[in-house]
Protein backbone atom coordinates (compact mmCIF):
# COMPACT_ATOMS: atom_id res chain seq x y z
CA UNK A 1 0.00 0.00 0.00
CA UNK A 2 1.25 3.72 -1.13
CA UNK A 3 0.94 6.14 1.31
CA UNK A 4 2.44 9.39 1.58
CA UNK A 5 5.35 8.54 3.79
CA UNK A 6 6.42 5.54 1.74
CA UNK A 7 5.84 6.86 -1.49
CA UNK A 8 9.43 7.79 -2.16
CA UNK A 9 11.25 4.44 -1.56
CA UNK A 10 7.97 2.86 -4.19
CA UNK A 11 9.14 6.07 -6.57
CA UNK A 12 12.85 4.57 -6.39
CA UNK A 13 11.90 1.58 -6.94
CA UNK A 14 10.02 2.24 -10.02
CA UNK A 15 12.75 4.42 -11.24
CA UNK A 16 14.73 1.49 -11.12
CA UNK A 17 12.29 -0.92 -12.59
CA UNK A 18 12.30 -2.95 -9.47
CA UNK A 19 8.84 -3.03 -9.44
CA UNK A 20 6.39 -5.54 -10.54
CA UNK A 21 3.79 -5.15 -13.06
CA UNK A 22 1.17 -4.35 -10.37
CA UNK A 23 3.03 -2.43 -8.51
CA UNK A 24 3.97 -0.01 -11.13
CA UNK A 25 0.18 0.51 -12.02
CA UNK A 26 -0.05 1.70 -7.72
CA UNK A 27 2.84 3.95 -8.22
CA UNK A 28 0.97 5.70 -11.18
CA UNK A 29 -2.32 5.72 -9.76
CA UNK A 30 -0.66 7.32 -6.59
CA UNK A 31 0.93 10.02 -8.63
CA UNK A 32 -2.16 10.42 -10.64
CA UNK A 33 -4.24 10.77 -7.01
CA UNK A 34 -1.81 12.75 -5.47
CA UNK A 35 -0.65 15.91 -8.28
CA UNK A 36 1.22 17.72 -5.70
CA UNK A 37 4.11 15.19 -5.82
CA UNK A 38 3.58 15.47 -9.41
CA UNK A 39 7.02 17.46 -10.04
CA UNK A 40 9.09 15.25 -7.38
CA UNK A 41 8.22 12.15 -9.75
CA UNK A 42 9.24 13.89 -12.92
CA UNK A 43 12.35 14.64 -11.61
CA UNK A 44 12.75 11.40 -10.20
CA UNK A 45 12.00 10.50 -13.59
CA UNK A 46 14.83 12.25 -15.28
CA UNK A 47 17.68 11.44 -13.23
CA UNK A 48 17.66 7.91 -15.05
CA UNK A 49 20.38 7.67 -17.41
CA UNK A 50 20.09 7.45 -20.72
CA UNK A 51 22.43 5.01 -22.53
CA UNK A 52 24.42 7.26 -24.88
CA UNK A 53 26.12 5.40 -28.35
CA UNK A 54 29.47 4.03 -27.03
CA UNK A 55 31.30 2.48 -29.94
CA UNK A 56 34.82 0.44 -28.40
CA UNK A 57 37.69 1.55 -30.84
CA UNK A 58 40.45 -1.57 -30.62
CA UNK A 59 37.41 -3.68 -31.08
CA UNK A 60 39.34 -5.60 -34.06
CA UNK A 61 42.13 -6.32 -31.45
CA UNK A 62 40.18 -8.41 -29.28
CA UNK A 63 39.11 -10.76 -31.37
CA UNK A 64 41.13 -14.01 -30.64
CA UNK A 65 41.73 -17.44 -32.88
CA UNK A 66 42.44 -20.31 -31.19
CA UNK A 67 45.54 -21.65 -32.16
CA UNK A 68 45.83 -25.41 -32.82
CA UNK A 69 49.11 -26.68 -32.06
CA UNK A 70 48.85 -29.67 -34.42
CA UNK A 71 48.26 -27.18 -37.60
CA UNK A 72 50.45 -24.93 -35.83
CA UNK A 73 53.51 -24.12 -37.91
CA UNK A 74 56.85 -24.80 -36.27
CA UNK A 75 59.99 -23.04 -36.54
CA UNK A 76 62.13 -23.79 -39.51
CA UNK A 77 65.66 -24.97 -38.23
CA UNK A 78 68.90 -22.75 -38.08
CA UNK A 79 71.31 -25.30 -40.07
CA UNK A 80 73.76 -22.43 -40.31
CA UNK A 81 74.15 -22.09 -36.07
CA UNK A 82 77.11 -24.51 -35.57
CA UNK A 83 78.56 -25.79 -31.77
CA UNK A 84 82.08 -24.41 -32.74
CA UNK A 85 83.61 -26.68 -30.10
CA UNK A 86 82.37 -29.91 -30.15
CA UNK A 87 85.65 -32.05 -30.10
CA UNK A 88 85.83 -30.86 -26.40
CA UNK A 89 82.38 -32.69 -26.30
CA UNK A 90 83.49 -36.00 -27.49
CA UNK A 91 83.74 -38.57 -24.67
CA UNK A 92 85.34 -42.19 -24.39
CA UNK A 93 84.26 -44.68 -22.10
CA UNK A 94 86.57 -45.70 -19.19
CA UNK A 95 86.88 -49.58 -19.25
CA UNK A 96 85.34 -51.23 -16.76
CA UNK A 97 87.33 -52.93 -13.66
CA UNK A 98 85.73 -55.58 -12.07
CA UNK A 99 86.00 -55.61 -8.43
CA UNK A 100 85.04 -59.37 -7.09
CA UNK A 101 83.96 -59.88 -3.78
CA UNK A 102 86.47 -61.22 -0.68
CA UNK A 103 84.86 -64.32 -0.88
CA UNK A 104 85.29 -64.98 -5.33
CA UNK A 105 88.77 -64.15 -4.45
CA UNK A 106 89.69 -66.91 -2.10
CA UNK A 107 87.57 -69.21 -4.86
CA UNK A 108 89.35 -68.27 -7.48
CA UNK A 109 92.44 -68.80 -5.75
CA UNK A 110 91.60 -72.17 -4.63
CA UNK A 111 90.43 -73.01 -7.67
CA UNK A 112 93.73 -72.18 -9.79
CA UNK A 113 95.44 -73.86 -6.74
CA UNK A 114 93.91 -77.16 -7.41
CA UNK A 115 94.23 -76.86 -10.87
CA UNK A 116 97.65 -76.56 -10.73
CA UNK A 117 98.13 -79.49 -8.29
CA UNK A 118 96.04 -81.75 -10.24
CA UNK A 119 98.33 -80.89 -13.21
CA UNK A 120 101.63 -81.83 -11.40
CA UNK A 121 100.62 -84.33 -8.71
CA UNK A 122 98.16 -86.29 -10.75
CA UNK A 123 100.04 -89.64 -11.48
CA UNK A 124 99.07 -90.11 -14.94
CA UNK A 125 100.45 -86.91 -15.78
CA UNK A 126 103.46 -87.00 -14.36
CA UNK A 127 103.97 -90.28 -16.10
CA UNK A 128 103.50 -89.14 -19.52
CA UNK A 129 105.83 -86.46 -19.28
CA UNK A 130 108.71 -89.10 -17.96
CA UNK A 131 108.14 -91.44 -20.67
CA UNK A 132 111.31 -92.06 -22.41
CA UNK A 133 111.06 -91.97 -26.41
CA UNK A 134 111.69 -95.00 -26.69
CA UNK A 135 108.95 -95.97 -24.23
CA UNK A 136 106.47 -93.85 -26.32
CA UNK A 137 107.68 -95.40 -29.48
CA UNK A 138 105.58 -98.69 -28.45
CA UNK A 139 102.80 -100.10 -30.05
CA UNK A 140 100.48 -100.77 -27.02
CA UNK A 141 98.27 -97.72 -25.93
CA UNK A 142 99.34 -96.63 -22.54
CA UNK A 143 96.33 -95.10 -20.31
CA UNK A 144 97.39 -91.39 -21.11
CA UNK A 145 97.71 -92.05 -24.78
CA UNK A 146 94.24 -92.99 -24.93
CA UNK A 147 93.22 -89.79 -24.75
CA UNK A 148 94.44 -88.80 -28.29
CA UNK A 149 92.49 -89.82 -31.25
CA UNK A 150 93.42 -93.33 -32.30
CA UNK A 151 94.87 -92.54 -35.65
CA UNK A 152 96.54 -90.17 -34.25
CA UNK A 153 98.49 -92.23 -32.15
CA UNK A 154 99.00 -94.47 -34.79
CA UNK A 155 100.77 -92.07 -36.80
CA UNK A 156 103.45 -91.57 -33.99
CA UNK A 157 103.98 -94.98 -33.86
CA UNK A 158 104.66 -95.86 -37.14
CA UNK A 159 107.06 -93.01 -37.59
CA UNK A 160 109.18 -93.07 -34.83
CA UNK A 161 111.71 -96.21 -34.64
CA UNK A 162 111.17 -98.62 -31.70
CA UNK A 163 114.80 -98.71 -30.35
CA UNK A 164 115.68 -102.57 -28.09
CA UNK A 165 117.89 -101.14 -25.05
CA UNK A 166 121.02 -103.34 -25.42
CA UNK A 167 123.62 -101.67 -24.56
CA UNK A 168 127.69 -102.74 -25.89
CA UNK A 169 129.96 -102.55 -23.16
CA UNK A 170 133.14 -101.30 -23.48
CA UNK A 171 134.66 -101.82 -20.13
CA UNK A 172 137.79 -104.07 -20.44
CA UNK A 173 136.52 -105.82 -17.45
CA UNK A 174 134.05 -107.30 -19.47
CA UNK A 175 135.62 -107.42 -22.53
CA UNK A 176 138.10 -109.52 -21.38
CA UNK A 177 135.54 -111.97 -19.70
CA UNK A 178 133.39 -111.79 -22.24
CA UNK A 179 136.16 -113.09 -24.90
CA UNK A 180 136.88 -115.69 -22.97
CA UNK A 181 133.55 -117.12 -23.04
CA UNK A 182 131.10 -117.01 -25.83
CA UNK A 183 129.25 -114.20 -24.75
CA UNK A 184 125.48 -113.87 -26.87
CA UNK A 185 125.44 -111.84 -29.51
CA UNK A 186 123.12 -109.11 -28.57
CA UNK A 187 122.00 -106.50 -31.88
CA UNK A 188 119.81 -104.10 -31.95
CA UNK A 189 116.71 -104.14 -33.35
CA UNK A 190 116.33 -101.72 -36.14
CA UNK A 191 112.53 -100.74 -36.80
CA UNK A 192 112.46 -102.50 -40.22
CA UNK A 193 111.79 -105.52 -38.47
CA UNK A 194 108.61 -104.44 -36.87
CA UNK A 195 105.51 -105.22 -38.63
CA UNK A 196 102.90 -103.30 -41.10
CA UNK A 197 101.45 -100.50 -39.50
CA UNK A 198 98.34 -101.29 -37.49
CA UNK A 199 95.70 -99.02 -39.15
CA UNK A 200 92.92 -99.88 -37.11
CA UNK A 201 91.95 -100.42 -32.86
CA UNK A 202 91.02 -104.06 -33.44
CA UNK A 203 94.49 -104.27 -35.12
CA UNK A 204 96.17 -103.05 -32.54
CA UNK A 205 94.29 -104.73 -30.10
CA UNK A 206 95.28 -107.69 -31.34
CA UNK A 207 98.87 -106.97 -31.51
CA UNK A 208 98.99 -105.77 -27.65
CA UNK A 209 98.22 -109.35 -26.49
CA UNK A 210 100.97 -110.96 -27.98
CA UNK A 211 103.61 -108.41 -27.54
CA UNK A 212 106.84 -110.77 -27.33
CA UNK A 213 105.70 -111.49 -30.55
CA UNK A 214 106.64 -108.23 -32.26
CA UNK A 215 109.42 -106.83 -30.40
CA UNK A 216 112.05 -109.57 -28.82
CA UNK A 217 115.59 -109.19 -28.97
CA UNK A 218 116.71 -111.84 -31.44
CA UNK A 219 119.24 -114.46 -29.98
CA UNK A 220 119.23 -117.23 -31.71
CA UNK A 221 119.05 -120.94 -30.08
CA UNK A 222 122.45 -121.37 -30.47
CA UNK A 223 123.56 -118.51 -29.09
CA UNK A 224 121.84 -118.83 -25.99
CA UNK A 225 124.71 -119.78 -23.46
CA UNK A 226 123.74 -121.90 -20.31
CA UNK A 227 124.20 -120.63 -16.64
CA UNK A 228 126.47 -123.03 -16.33
CA UNK A 229 129.14 -121.67 -19.01
CA UNK A 230 128.16 -118.19 -18.84
CA UNK A 231 130.15 -115.98 -16.32
CA UNK A 232 128.49 -114.27 -13.49
CA UNK A 233 128.45 -110.67 -15.41
CA UNK A 234 127.39 -112.45 -18.53
CA UNK A 235 124.67 -113.58 -16.84
CA UNK A 236 123.63 -110.40 -15.63
CA UNK A 237 124.32 -108.91 -18.94
CA UNK A 238 121.68 -110.91 -20.32
CA UNK A 239 119.09 -110.16 -17.58
CA UNK A 240 120.17 -106.79 -18.05
CA UNK A 241 119.22 -106.84 -21.70
CA UNK A 242 116.15 -108.85 -21.51
CA UNK A 243 114.89 -106.54 -18.47
CA UNK A 244 115.62 -103.67 -20.84
CA UNK A 245 113.84 -105.18 -23.53
CA UNK A 246 110.97 -105.55 -21.74
CA UNK A 247 111.08 -101.92 -20.69
CA UNK A 248 110.61 -101.57 -24.09
CA UNK A 249 107.76 -103.64 -24.68
CA UNK A 250 105.90 -103.10 -21.27
CA UNK A 251 107.12 -99.99 -20.29
CA UNK A 252 104.20 -97.98 -21.44
CA UNK A 253 101.98 -99.89 -19.45
CA UNK A 254 100.47 -98.76 -16.14
CA UNK A 255 101.39 -101.15 -13.72
CA UNK A 256 105.12 -101.60 -14.77
CA UNK A 257 105.35 -97.24 -14.77
CA UNK A 258 104.73 -97.47 -10.77
CA UNK A 259 108.49 -99.72 -10.82
CA UNK A 260 110.46 -97.46 -13.31
CA UNK A 261 111.86 -95.52 -10.23
CA UNK A 262 113.09 -98.44 -8.37
CA UNK A 263 114.05 -100.51 -11.49
CA UNK A 264 116.10 -98.01 -12.50
CA UNK A 265 117.84 -97.83 -9.42
CA UNK A 266 118.26 -101.16 -9.12
CA UNK A 267 119.77 -101.24 -12.97
CA UNK A 268 122.21 -98.62 -11.96
CA UNK A 269 123.31 -100.86 -9.25
CA UNK A 270 124.01 -103.79 -11.06
CA UNK A 271 126.04 -101.37 -13.55
CA UNK A 272 128.07 -100.61 -10.95
CA UNK A 273 128.32 -104.76 -9.74
CA UNK A 274 128.90 -105.68 -13.52
CA UNK A 275 131.46 -103.06 -13.76
CA UNK A 276 133.83 -103.92 -11.25
CA UNK A 277 132.61 -108.14 -10.56
CA UNK A 278 135.19 -110.22 -11.77
CA UNK A 279 135.45 -114.11 -11.31
CA UNK A 280 137.79 -115.96 -9.45
CA UNK A 281 140.15 -116.99 -12.75
CA UNK A 282 143.21 -116.35 -10.72
CA UNK A 283 143.08 -118.97 -8.54
CA UNK A 284 143.11 -116.24 -5.40
CA UNK A 285 139.74 -117.38 -4.11
CA UNK A 286 138.64 -113.99 -3.90
CA UNK A 287 135.83 -112.52 -5.61
CA UNK A 288 135.42 -108.50 -6.37
CA UNK A 289 132.09 -107.04 -6.35
CA UNK A 290 132.18 -103.33 -6.87
CA UNK A 291 134.42 -102.10 -3.80
CA UNK A 292 133.75 -104.93 -2.05
CA UNK A 293 136.37 -108.35 -2.57
CA UNK A 294 134.46 -111.14 -1.09
CA UNK A 295 136.83 -114.58 -0.09
CA UNK A 296 135.80 -117.34 -1.76
CA UNK A 297 135.48 -120.99 0.30
CA UNK B 1 33.10 -20.72 -22.99
CA UNK B 2 34.41 -21.31 -26.88
CA UNK B 3 36.56 -19.20 -29.26
CA UNK B 4 33.33 -18.19 -31.30
CA UNK B 5 31.21 -17.52 -27.90
CA UNK B 6 34.01 -15.38 -27.03
CA UNK B 7 34.05 -13.50 -29.90
CA UNK B 8 30.69 -13.32 -29.62
CA UNK B 9 30.93 -11.67 -26.07
CA UNK B 10 33.37 -8.78 -27.79
CA UNK B 11 30.62 -8.04 -30.50
CA UNK B 12 28.30 -7.77 -28.14
CA UNK B 13 29.92 -6.29 -24.61
CA UNK B 14 32.79 -4.98 -25.86
CA UNK B 15 30.80 -1.66 -26.11
CA UNK B 16 28.82 -1.94 -22.93
CA UNK B 17 32.10 -2.70 -20.87
CA UNK B 18 33.55 0.00 -22.35
CA UNK B 19 30.82 2.51 -21.81
CA UNK B 20 30.85 1.73 -18.24
CA UNK B 21 34.36 1.95 -17.37
CA UNK B 22 34.69 5.15 -19.29
CA UNK B 23 31.46 6.94 -17.80
CA UNK B 24 33.55 6.02 -14.48
CA UNK B 25 36.93 7.19 -15.21
CA UNK B 26 36.17 9.69 -17.63
CA UNK B 27 39.74 8.98 -19.61
CA UNK B 28 39.63 6.59 -23.05
CA UNK B 29 42.66 5.50 -22.84
CA UNK B 30 42.75 4.49 -19.26
CA UNK B 31 39.47 3.25 -20.17
CA UNK B 32 40.68 1.17 -23.01
CA UNK B 33 43.14 -0.31 -20.93
CA UNK B 34 41.08 -1.21 -18.52
CA UNK B 35 38.42 -2.99 -21.48
CA UNK B 36 41.30 -4.95 -22.73
CA UNK B 37 42.92 -6.11 -19.91
CA UNK B 38 39.47 -7.63 -18.88
CA UNK B 39 38.76 -9.34 -22.05
CA UNK B 40 42.51 -10.66 -21.75
CA UNK B 41 41.92 -12.31 -18.34
CA UNK B 42 38.04 -13.70 -20.01
CA UNK B 43 39.91 -15.38 -22.61
CA UNK B 44 42.07 -17.21 -20.19
CA UNK B 45 39.94 -18.03 -17.96
CA UNK B 46 37.22 -19.57 -20.74
CA UNK B 47 37.09 -22.86 -19.75
CA UNK B 48 36.00 -22.15 -16.88
CA UNK B 49 33.37 -19.23 -17.91
CA UNK B 50 29.84 -20.09 -18.36
CA UNK B 51 28.94 -18.21 -21.78
CA UNK B 52 25.40 -17.59 -20.85
CA UNK B 53 27.39 -15.51 -17.56
CA UNK B 54 29.64 -13.86 -19.54
CA UNK B 55 28.58 -10.56 -19.69
CA UNK B 56 28.23 -10.73 -15.59
CA UNK B 57 32.00 -11.95 -15.53
CA UNK B 58 32.77 -9.60 -17.97
CA UNK B 59 31.36 -6.77 -15.93
CA UNK B 60 32.90 -7.89 -12.79
CA UNK B 61 36.95 -8.31 -14.08
CA UNK B 62 36.21 -4.81 -15.84
CA UNK B 63 35.08 -3.42 -12.10
CA UNK B 64 37.40 -4.53 -9.63
CA UNK B 65 39.82 -3.63 -13.13
CA UNK B 66 38.91 -0.27 -12.84
CA UNK B 67 38.68 0.39 -9.14
CA UNK B 68 42.28 -1.04 -8.79
CA UNK B 69 43.09 1.43 -11.37
CA UNK B 70 41.89 4.49 -10.02
CA UNK B 71 43.19 3.10 -6.53
CA UNK B 72 46.77 3.02 -8.58
CA UNK B 73 46.60 5.98 -11.20
CA UNK B 74 44.36 8.29 -8.92
CA UNK B 75 46.03 11.64 -9.13
CA UNK B 76 45.70 15.10 -7.74
CA UNK B 77 45.16 16.62 -10.79
CA UNK B 78 42.29 14.41 -11.79
CA UNK B 79 40.33 15.90 -8.30
CA UNK B 80 41.85 19.55 -9.55
CA UNK B 81 39.14 18.18 -12.94
CA UNK B 82 36.76 17.50 -10.77
CA UNK B 83 36.57 21.05 -8.93
CA UNK B 84 36.99 22.68 -12.40
CA UNK B 85 33.95 20.98 -13.51
CA UNK B 86 32.23 21.87 -10.29
CA UNK B 87 32.40 25.64 -11.30
CA UNK B 88 32.04 25.06 -14.49
CA UNK B 89 28.62 23.31 -13.29
CA UNK B 90 27.25 26.30 -11.75
CA UNK B 91 26.51 27.62 -15.13
CA UNK B 92 23.23 27.53 -16.26
CA UNK B 93 23.29 23.96 -17.93
CA UNK B 94 20.05 23.58 -20.51
CA UNK B 95 21.01 20.39 -21.85
CA UNK B 96 19.70 17.99 -18.92
CA UNK B 97 22.35 15.19 -20.45
CA UNK B 98 25.28 16.83 -19.55
CA UNK B 99 23.68 18.18 -16.49
CA UNK B 100 23.24 14.54 -15.46
CA UNK B 101 27.03 13.49 -16.42
CA UNK B 102 27.97 16.44 -14.28
CA UNK B 103 25.72 15.12 -11.70
CA UNK B 104 27.02 11.75 -12.09
CA UNK B 105 30.72 12.66 -11.91
CA UNK B 106 29.37 14.17 -8.45
CA UNK B 107 28.56 10.55 -6.99
CA UNK B 108 31.64 8.64 -5.36
CA UNK B 109 32.70 5.53 -7.58
CA UNK B 110 30.37 2.92 -5.76
CA UNK B 111 27.50 5.40 -6.52
CA UNK B 112 28.53 5.94 -9.96
CA UNK B 113 28.62 2.18 -10.89
CA UNK B 114 25.95 1.51 -9.37
CA UNK B 115 23.79 3.61 -11.08
CA UNK B 116 25.59 3.05 -14.62
CA UNK B 117 24.79 -0.81 -13.86
CA UNK B 118 21.37 0.18 -13.46
CA UNK B 119 20.89 2.74 -15.89
CA UNK B 120 23.14 1.61 -18.47
CA UNK B 121 22.88 -2.37 -18.44
CA UNK B 122 19.79 -2.66 -16.71
CA UNK B 123 20.84 -5.06 -14.05
CA UNK B 124 18.60 -5.89 -10.94
CA UNK B 125 20.12 -5.04 -7.46
CA UNK B 126 21.34 -8.85 -6.95
CA UNK B 127 23.09 -8.55 -10.18
CA UNK B 128 24.70 -5.21 -9.19
CA UNK B 129 25.66 -7.02 -6.11
CA UNK B 130 27.38 -9.69 -7.38
CA UNK B 131 29.46 -7.76 -9.99
CA UNK B 132 30.31 -5.11 -7.17
CA UNK B 133 30.56 -7.44 -4.39
CA UNK B 134 27.96 -5.82 -2.75
CA UNK B 135 25.00 -7.51 -0.90
CA UNK B 136 21.18 -6.51 -2.54
CA UNK B 137 20.32 -4.40 0.16
CA UNK B 138 23.33 -2.50 0.25
CA UNK B 139 22.85 -2.00 -3.75
CA UNK B 140 19.47 -0.89 -3.25
CA UNK B 141 20.62 1.66 -0.21
CA UNK B 142 23.66 3.19 -2.03
CA UNK B 143 21.34 3.20 -4.97
CA UNK B 144 18.38 5.11 -4.17
CA UNK B 145 20.97 7.65 -2.21
CA UNK B 146 22.28 8.45 -5.36
CA UNK B 147 19.42 9.01 -7.06
CA UNK B 148 18.06 11.28 -4.07
CA UNK B 149 21.23 12.95 -4.83
CA UNK B 150 21.23 13.23 -8.93
CA UNK B 151 17.61 14.67 -7.87
CA UNK B 152 18.56 17.51 -5.70
CA UNK B 153 21.51 18.37 -8.13
CA UNK B 154 18.62 19.08 -10.71
CA UNK B 155 16.33 20.28 -8.18
CA UNK B 156 18.77 22.99 -7.02
CA UNK B 157 19.80 23.18 -10.68
CA UNK B 158 16.55 24.63 -11.88
CA UNK B 159 16.17 26.91 -8.97
CA UNK B 160 19.02 28.57 -10.12
CA UNK B 161 17.96 28.69 -13.38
Amino acid sequence: MITRDNYEEFFLLYVDNELSATDRQLVERFVADNPDLGEEWETLLQCRLEPGQFIFPGKEELIKEEEDPWTEKLFEPDLSIVFPDKESLYRKEKHRRVILYPWWRVAAAAIVLIAAGGYFFLPGKKDTRAVTPATTATLYPTENTEKKKPEEKLEEKENKPVPVMIKKKTDPALARTVAKERTPEIRIIEPTVLPQPITRPEERSIAAANPGEIARPLITPEEEISKENSSFATQALLNNATTANDDNNYGAEPASQKKNKLRGLFRRASRVFEKTADRDDDGQRKVLIGTFQFALK
Amino acid sequence: MTEKEYNDCVTLYADNVYRFILKNLRLEDDARDVVQTAFEKLWKNRQEVDAAKSKSYLFTIAYHQMIDHLRKVRRIQLREEFREEARVSDKPVHNLKKVLEEALSRLNETQRSLVLLKDYEGYSYAEIGQITGLNESQVKVYLHRARIQLKNYLVRLENLI
